[in-house]
């Protein structure tokens, strides 16, 4: 009965949970990316483990927030990779590394 | 000297043909000669939405094998003087012309009218190249659905690799439902043109009357007030350079979906 009023209740109000039509629109933005490019998914993915893989060995990062785009588009040919991997609070490059940093000063 | 304006898609069922046959009428009805020539070849369809279906006697191929004059095949419109149908043959297949046939027939066209609407088949294959094939400008139809964005986006990368021979190619987003975008539940006209990043030439209301309109044979730009109609004719006047504000699509709103249930 609850869930029957509350039915009606996001069908009147045209309120859902989930908002597909953003979905939709993000999906679509990285499948093109793909079609684009004529990269296949899997592919994508694969390197972007491997690419995470390597930063982590400098930083602690959180990998579920890294994002990989090709930004290509019909118009102009030139298409460009950028990647944004957010690193965790306070973290800093690892003791390891620091020492061979200053070691190669 | 005409303009050759190719209407279409890449994914079938978007609405390619009603949108061709509407700013067809429309332009012919703002006093323009137009000419619809239907692509489609051995699907044809496009006589059936201006209700012209029994008065085809010869069609494309017979023009192109030289079974008839240009003249002969073109069906003149019921009540519109300035609108003409060049029909598909539906007997035959793509591989019955080639793409240098067509463009020497929508050339010969564009010399008798002030607008050639080449409704070109679903697909990429050689349908496609045909009606491509002499068209000056391009008009991708795209419902906000995923599998239709793709397949546009696709279109429009062919079209892309054209432009020397393609003065321009724009946008219009079919069959948009309101209520849908409204509640965020739908690809929205913003979205669409970003992902695609292509110029938009118009937005056309989702429509039930133009299930009707295809019943009666009659494209909805000739009669209906509102809506779809309205759309076709505000695109109709954009190809012809005017300055038209787009459509506010509204959906029905929360006191329209209140009656809605209660009705």
């Amino acid at each position: 009965m609850f869930t029957a009023v509350k039915n009606l209740f996001s069908k009147i109000s045209g309120q859902a949970d989930d908002k597909s039509g953003s979905t939709a629109a993000s999906r679509m933005r990285l499948m093109l990316t793909h079609d684009r490019q004529e990269v296949a998914p899997g592919v994508m993915n694969q390197m972007k483990q491997e690419i995470l893989q390597v930063i982590s060995k400098y930083f602690d990062i959180d990998p579920n927030e890294a994002e990989f785009i090709i930004q290509a588009n019909h118009v102009d040919a030139e298409s460009i990779f950028s990647s944004k991997v957010p690193l965790l609070k306070g973290a800093k490059l690892r003791p390891e590394h620091m020492n061979s940093s200053q070691e190669a000063k | 000297m005409g303009r050759v304006i190719v209407i279409t898609s890449g994914k079938g069922g978007v609405g390619k043909t009603t949108t061709t046959a509407n700013i067809g009428a429309a332009l012919a009805k703002q006093g323009k000669n137009v000419c619809v020539v239907d692509m489609d070849i051995g699907l044809r369809n496009l006589d059936i939405l201006m209700g012209l279906e029994n008065r085809v006697v010869y069609n494309l191929v017979d023009v192109i094998e030289g079974t008839c004059k240009v003249k002969q095949a073109l069906v003149k419109d019921k009540k519109l003087p300035t609108l003409s149908l060049l029909p598909a043959a539906q007997t035959r297949d793509k591989t019955a012309v080639n793409a240098d046939q067509v463009k020497e027939l929508v050339t010969d066209l564009k010399a008798m009218f002030d607008f050639v609407l080449v409704d070109c088949p679903a697909g990429i294959e050689s349908g496609f190249q045909n009606s491509i094939a002499g068209a000056d400008e391009a008009v991708v139809v795209v419902t906000p659905e995923m599998s239709s964005v793709r397949d546009a986006d696709r279109i429009i990368g062919l079209l892309e690799a054209r432009k020397n021979e393609l003065d321009s190619y724009r946008l219009v987003i079919n069959r948009i439902k309101p209520d849908l975008v409204n509640a965020n539940q739908m690809m929205n006209i913003d979205d669409i043109c970003e992902i695609l990043s292509v110029e938009l030439l118009g937005i056309v209301p989702d429509d039930e009357d133009v299930v009707v309109s295809t019943n009666k044979g009659e494209p909805l730009s000739l009669t209906a007030n509102k809506s779809a109609g309205q759309a076709y004719r505000n695109i109709a006047k954009r190809i012809q350079g005017e300055d038209v504000p787009l459509m506010d699509i509204k959906g029905k709103g929360f006191f329209g979906k209140l009656k809605a249930i209660f009705s």
